[in-house]
């Protein structure tokens, strides 16, 4: 990986900041999981909405034949309700795959785990501390896909880093081999 | 039955403000999270409109008689 590749990433996420940056340090690279798990994850809330619009056809012109006391009014607030409700379900399963990431920055690597809304873990590691970088894709889709896992081997306590499903892991593990490199030749 | 869907209403509410606090003190993609924002609450406003008017169309004290009875 040359030094105007690793300027690439950089100029992308120049933008981006997240809580605890030091000054002197630039995001390389952000990673999600692949955008086959976001469908995956967001399908039951498509598939919802579509039954509840089905629902509000077939209420509106056949609810007085399977309900003889059928209210046309209740039944809309009660299709409302479901609505608020998937809607806000849909932004709270967007928030937790949004916020699990993993952000390689010029020091080190940032693992963030969102669990629900209350619930968010952050572990770190230091490019000097790496001392293994694996990745695995394994399955027909995630070959086809190109998306896996990448594993990141350290000295730390943590043991391990998982980098789950997410694309072009073989790119990762270079740039992190790489940004390792550099932190050693620096010390 | 004002009384549940009142907390029906807070419980959207405090939902939507613990979401919009994650994306504003997280800061990772600014003009995704404003976007996302934006998205939520006009979307979650206009249902939850809708749905006033259409609790306020429903006669619960009726409706509650006759399925009671």
């Amino acid at each position: 990986m040359t030094k105007e590749e690793i300027l690439q990433y950089k100029r992308r996420y120049k933008n981006y900041d997240f809580k605890n940056k030091k000054a002197d340090e630039d995001i390389i690279l952000v990673v999600r999981q692949h955008w086959l798990v976001f469908l995956y994850e967001f399908l039951p809330y498509i598939i919802a909405l579509i039954f509840l619009v089905v629902v509000h056809f077939v209420l509106q012109e056949y609810g007085f034949v399977f309900f003889p006391a059928f209210n046309s009014d209740l039944a809309i607030f009660l299709e409302l309700v479901v609505g608020i409700v998937l809607w806000v379900l849909f932004f709270i399963s967007w928030v937790d795959f949004y916020f699990d990431v993993w952000i390689v920055t010029t020091h080190r690597v940032v693992d963030i785990e969102q669990l629900g809304l209350f619930n968010r873990n952050v572990s770190e590691l230091e490019h000097s501390k790496v001392q293994d970088v694996t990745t695995e894709i394994h399955g027909f889709l995630p070959t086809l896909l190109n998306f896996g896992y990448v594993y990141i081997q350290t000295a730390g306590k943590k043991g391990r880093f998982i980098f789950k499903n997410v694309p072009h892991p073989d790119k990762i593990r270079k740039l992190i081999v790489e940004l390792q490199k550099r932190e050693d030749l620096r010390r | 039955m004002l009384l549940l869907y009142l907390g029906f209403i807070v419980a959207v509410l405090g939902a939507l403000v613990m979401i919009t606090y994650h994306l504003l003190s997280f800061r990772l993609n600014p003009s995704l999270a404003r976007f996302m924002i934006t998205l939520m609450w006009s979307g979650a406003i206009i249902l939850l409109l809708l749905n006033v008017y259409y609790f306020y169309r429903i006669d619960w004290e009726v409706l509650l008689a006759e399925f009671l009875l």
